[in-house]
């Protein structure tokens, strides 16, 4: 996983799942274009854990899925926390 | 010009958020841009990777709309910068977003409310942005 390599080619490797990515290399657009892998998995909360601790210096979250569609919430009520 | 990536018909914004205790900045994370969205929503995934805990909680958060019911907690981030903007002491709601859709975020309306905005939705190209 030391490897650069292009986004294409990330999706391509790493289908359908969360991959944690550094060593970013992005264009003037902010897109991204190359990076190493440091990590794969099917779930977000895996990947994240695997890459806590690591002082990447630059460092990102990506699917490399198709979005299937997503529902949002409108109805959001907080309540304060309540101590002890 | 910004643009908005378009995928799944969606449109996702890039939202780099704080480390805990630190003033840098994780590496923006594309969040979808949801209008249906009263707060901004993350997954705790990626708060706990920030070094957020419940502990951090100042608010229990609940959920409910299309997208069904969840409880979660609000966090008060020292900031969030998303489009160019940057907004201080902004609050989060922490909420599993059953990650295999593809989605770690969505950028609600308590940032969006902040922004004056032109977006071509066919695009996603953003021809004027301005903080409010």
């Amino acid at each position: 996983m030391n490897r650069k390599l292009t986004w294409e080619q990330i999706k391509t490797e790493y289908p359908d799942q969360w991959v944690s990515l550094y060593d970013l290399e992005m264009d003037a657009n902010n897109e991204l274009i190359r990076a190493k892998v440091f990590s794969a998995a099917l779930e977000l909360k895996d990947v994240a854990q695997k890459s806590k601790g690591h002082n990447f210096a630059s460092h990102t979250f990506r699917f490399t899925g198709e979005i299937k569609g997503f529902l949002g919430f409108s109805k959001w009520d907080i309540l304060d926390v309540k101590a002890g | 010009m910004l643009k908005l990536d378009r995928r799944g018909g969606l449109l996702f914004a890039d939202i780099e958020l704080p480390f805990k205790n630190t003033d840098k900045l994780e590496a923006p994370i594309p969040f979808v841009l949801d209008t249906g969205a009263a707060v901004t929503i993350v997954d705790p995934g990626i708060t706990d990777y920030l070094g957020y805990s419940t502990r951090d909680a100042i608010k229990i958060s609940k959920l409910d709309g299309a997208g069904g019911y969840s409880e979660g907690y609000v966090l008060k981030l020292s900031k969030i910068r998303c489009l160019n903007i940057e907004i201080p002491e902004f609050e989060i709601a922490c909420h599993d977003l059953n990650s295999r859709l593809g989605v770690a975020g969505l950028l609600g309306m308590n940032f969006l409310k902040c922004l004056r905005i032109d977006i071509d939705f066919e695009t996603g190209r953003i021809h004027k942005i301005t903080q409010k």
